[in-house]
């Protein structure tokens, strides 16, 4: 088949599209979503602790941590978007957000040996582990799916922005809802946010594959 | 004048030449000239070839927004299902996107299966294309994305052919069958799933068409032509590779 062929098979039968929102939007769509999740799961599932106001106003350190997995959070959904759409700049982004991440990583580091906040008896790593995945998945199918019907070029890099930007958000949610002890973040908070971020990253590329292939035999 | 606004380079100027014709001294130059307006009639010539080059930026610069707007108002009418509009765009773009590689790889023969990938993702892509945003930083992202992957899918398929080449006489034994099984499978995985099954039933494992077509829950024609667009793209893996 040469090009011109190519060009007029393409162009017969053309079916209207409808362009995609902007991926700014479609970030902020998610995210809102998201939190409206966690506003349920705050009222019914887990409640945030107790003395979470107290924290905020008087432990700078903690509001610090808090306030930067935010961030983490909004720069890595924004660069998972960005990143299925070709010629949006992504890299900026994910630049921010991989800063972020590990700023906050760092901030968990220091915390062996000065803890933010005081240690407390934490709740089962089995109920954080549940928790974190559970919330996670809920939060990536749909960015996942969103993602694989744009056109990500680079769909490894997309699916692990998906997959960090949706396991730091029940991340950080224990972050005001469990017991602030270093050992049980690491084992129980972040531990599963890493497995799903890897497992995610591979899912998204094995079904981008598999996509990719149906539209070739198509 | 001298043509392409360029200083003609004559014996021993010519490092000053050189110099002069590098953008920076032309900047410098106009900078100049505008708190020193009687230098133009001491540089008269110098003055000119800016003034040329300015109009030919100009030039270029107009036919680079002119066909911005129109492919990116192509691909707008291309959205809402307007096949012509979508037709020349094509047309457009598979004449920019081969001199675009020409320019990148040089002119290689695999340029125009290159240039039918880029236009099948450009097709797979069109609903991403927002009309608010610039349609070249799109374009070009896919362009750039499909022209590397295809030139590693090439590198690998060299590579696989370089093994079938180094194989010898010597190495027939059950040591090289399990090589040319390994080689096999790799060229095979390139294939599309459905000229894969196609061609696996029919021509390794030896079923008829009509009962490859059975095992498949296909038409007979289709297995046939499942198996043709499967062995002319083996056909392209190896000549590729050999060359």
């Amino acid at each position: 088949m040469n090009n011109q062929t190519l060009i007029q098979s393409l162009s017969n039968n053309l079916q209207p599209v409808k362009p995609t929102l902007s991926p700014n939007l479609i970030a902020l769509i998610w995210l809102s979503a998201a939190v409206a999740a966690l506003a349920i799961a705050a009222n019914f599932l887990w409640p945030v602790r107790g003395d979470l106001w107290q924290l905020i106003t008087h432990n700078v350190r903690f509001t610090i941590e808090l306030i930067n997995v935010v961030a983490a959070i909004v720069m890595l959904t924004l660069a998972a978007f960005r990143s299925a759409v070709p010629g949006e700049n992504s890299a900026t982004p994910a630049r921010w957000g991989g800063l972020l991440t590990l700023t906050w990583l760092a901030q968990y580091a220091v915390g062996i040996w000065l803890p933010t906040a005081e240690d407390r008896t934490p709740p089962s790593e089995f109920m954080c582990w549940v928790f974190i995945i559970s919330y996670a998945l809920l939060f990536f199918i749909p960015a996942m799916i969103t993602c694989l019907r744009l056109y990500p070029l680079a769909p490894k890099r997309t699916g692990f922005y998906c997959s960090l930007a949706a396991g730091l958000i029940p991340t950080a949610y224990m972050h005001i809802a469990c017991a602030y002890s270093i050992s049980h973040i690491f084992s129980a908070h972040i531990l599963p946010l890493a497995v799903l971020a890897l497992a995610a990253t591979a899912v998204f590329a094995v079904l981008y594959r598999r996509k990719q292939r149906k539209k070739i035999d198509r | 004048m001298p043509t392409a606004g360029r200083i003609p380079n004559f014996g021993a100027r010519a490092v000053v030449i050189s110099f002069l014709n590098t953008s920076t001294a032309q900047t410098l130059y106009v900078k100049v000239l505008k708190h020193f307006p009687r230098l133009r009639h001491f540089n008269q010539g110098y003055t000119e070839i800016l003034v040329s080059n300015a109009s030919s930026n100009n030039a270029a610069h107009n036919t680079f927004d002119a066909d911005e707007q129109r492919w990116s108002q192509w691909m707008v009418d291309a959205q809402n299902g307007d096949e012509r509009a979508y037709q020349r765009l094509l047309v457009e773009l598979n004449t920019a996107i081969i001199r675009y590689l020409r320019r990148r790889v040089g002119n290689q023969e695999f340029i125009e299966d290159c240039a039918q990938d880029i236009l099948l993702a450009i097709h797979n892509a069109r609903h991403t294309y927002q009309p608010k945003r610039l349609f070249r930083p799109w374009l070009f992202a896919i362009v750039r994305n499909r022209s590397i992957d295809y030139l590693r899918k090439i590198k690998t398929t060299q590579k696989l052919a370089e093994e079938l080449e180094a194989t010898t006489e010597e190495s027939i034994s059950l040591e090289e069958s399990y090589t040319r099984t390994a080689l096999q499978k790799q060229l095979m995985e390139q294939l599309p799933e459905a000229s894969r099954a196609a061609i696996e039933l029919t021509k390794i494992q030896g079923y008829s068409n009509i009962e490859a077509a059975q095992k498949l829950s296909i038409s007979e024609s289709a297995v046939k032509v499942r198996v043709h667009r499967g062995l002319n793209q083996l056909k392209q893996f190896v000549t590729a590779g050999f060359k």
